[in-house]
């Protein structure tokens, strides 16, 4: 009989241990259903990189250090007037075409920070669904263009999710169980002391972490799944390329050289094709969809210790669709220049390439198209004469232009767009 | 006169004109000029490319004066 209680008692002790051990996921779990309250996702700080329209100019600081040496020598000789030489060491020597612009081309960093709801005055309540121990366990973000913008993803450039650290590093715990048995069944004395001590060892925090991406043409999908200790609530930063359809625009690169007596003169009108956004209208805002599904782990009870064996854990799923902002007007619309007024109407110049086309005169920033008019309103022109650029006359209001007019009518730099 | 106007980033341009109404599905045209154009009365839409960038359709008007 003594035999018989030593094994039971040992029996029930072996497995109350074992089933107290602290390396498990979760005491209970219960799937509860939808609730698309607890979570909430926000895109922001959409940044785009600055379009490339930078026209290199030649002049003597852009010239090796022999060429340099060279060229003052030069001047020194042709200019023995101080003044004379110091503008001609100040003068440029044209400009060296730059990388061609593309504009259809945008780089985007979308920042979408993802926040938990933090309801502490439910915690005391049975139907509560928040508790200090709850997490985000997998989340699923998508973005998605509409097709009708003609606007597609191009590239993944990178992606990082950022979560902040969290080093609780290793922990021990330790359980001694004390057993007394104290009693005289049948008149037998059974009265005996038994102790039982167990240590574990383990990493509380070891960050584990597993984020998937994908992209199409219309569509980001951004995939986080967290472990114990690691919620998903913070930032997730998704660098793209988008890329619009092209629609194509002509463009002048004027090439400017000083002349002897130090004036600018315009020595080469250069044309050059680009591609801008291809877009029927250009609406304030471009917007895209943005979905985030996850699954939401509830702690109902057990959420007083760190350690989550001791969890009742209730999961809940939910999603969570907005409509977002992409893009503003001048976010998309090309930065081009021409020359015109905008009084009573935009009337602006334009110039013959062959007989039978008229070509919009416009400039891919905002200084070649100031260095322009600059040249083109200067006074000592023939102020009655039409202006030719090469053969191509200029045109304004269907008319042949003269300097006159540009200063008559106090033609200034405009944007295109 | 028959004109050709093409609608970018909510501006539109004149990019050709002819006598006839000789514009449809599928022509391909110089999309960058900017022509003096009249246009009066709404003819028909037809679908074109532009022959700078041929790989994408777009949807340009038919007017006359």
């Amino acid at each position: 009989m003594r035999l018989f209680t030593f094994l039971i008692s040992g029996a029930i002790l072996l497995l109350t241990l074992a089933a107290c051990t602290s390396v498990k996921r979760f005491k209970s779990v219960d799937y509860k259903g939808e609730d698309n309250s607890l979570v909430d996702v926000e895109l922001f700080n959409a940044r785009i990189s600055a379009e490339p329209s930078e026209v290199l100019e030649k002049n003597l600081w852009t010239l090796s250090a022999n060429a340099q040496s060279h060229l003052v020598q030069i001047l020194d000789k042709r200019y023995p007037d101080n003044k004379e030489f110091m503008s001609a060491m100040a003068g440029s020597f044209g400009t060296r075409q730059s990388a061609q612009q593309d504009l259809t081309r945008k780089d985007l960093r979308m920042v979408f920070t993802i926040s938990k709801s933090r309801d502490y005055s439910s915690l005391k309540e049975a139907s509560g669904r928040f508790s200090p121990a709850d997490r985000i366990e997998y989340l699923r973000l998508s973005l998605e263009i509409p097709e009708s913008y003609k606007l597609r993803f191009h590239e993944w450039n990178r992606y990082i999710t950022e979560y902040g650290e969290i080093d609780i590093a290793d922990v021990s715990f330790s359980r001694n169980l004390d057993l007394s048995v104290d009693g005289s069944p049948g008149g037998a004395d059974l009265a005996t002391e038994a102790s039982l001590g167990r240590n574990e060892k383990q990493v509380l925090s070891k960050r584990y972490l597993k984020l998937n991406g994908s992209i199409s043409d219309q569509r980001v999908l951004i995939e986080a799944e967290g472990t114990r200790e690691v919620d998903l609530t913070g930032n997730v930063i998704a660098d793209v390329s988008l890329l619009f359809n092209g629609f194509p625009e002509l463009v002048m690169v004027p090439v400017f050289t000083g002349a002897e007596d130090g004036a600018v003169e315009l020595s080469a009108l250069n044309f050059e094709d680009i591609l801008v956004p291809a877009m029927s209208d250009a609406p304030d805002t471009l917007y895209a969809d943005l979905e985030l599904e996850y699954i939401y782990r509830h702690v109902a009870a057990g959420w007083h210790t760190y350690a989550e064996w001791d969890d009742r854990v209730e999961y809940y799923h939910g999603s969570i669709h907005k409509k977002v902002a992409l893009f503003s007007r001048s976010d998309y619309l090309p930065r081009l220049f021409c020359i015109g007024t905008d009084q009573g109407g935009k009337d602006v110049l334009k110039f013959h390439l062959t007989p039978e086309k008229e070509y919009l005169l416009q400039f891919r920033d905002h200084r070649d198209a100031g260095r322009f008019l600059e040249w083109l309103s200067d006074p000592g022109r023939r102020q009655g004469d039409p202006v030719f650029i090469g053969s191509n006359k200029l045109l304004y209001k269907g008319a042949p232009v003269t300097p006159a007019e540009v200063l008559d009518k106090q033609l200034k730099v405009l944007p295109v767009y | 006169m028959y004109y050709l106007i093409v609608r970018n980033l909510g501006a539109p341009r004149c990019v050709d004109q002819s006598e006839d109404d000789v514009y449809e599905d599928g022509m391909a045209f110089d999309c960058t000029p900017h022509l003096e154009c009249d246009p009066k009365e709404f003819v028909k839409e037809v679908e074109i490319t532009c022959t700078e960038h041929p790989d994408d359709m777009i949807v340009a008007m038919v007017f006359r004066d």
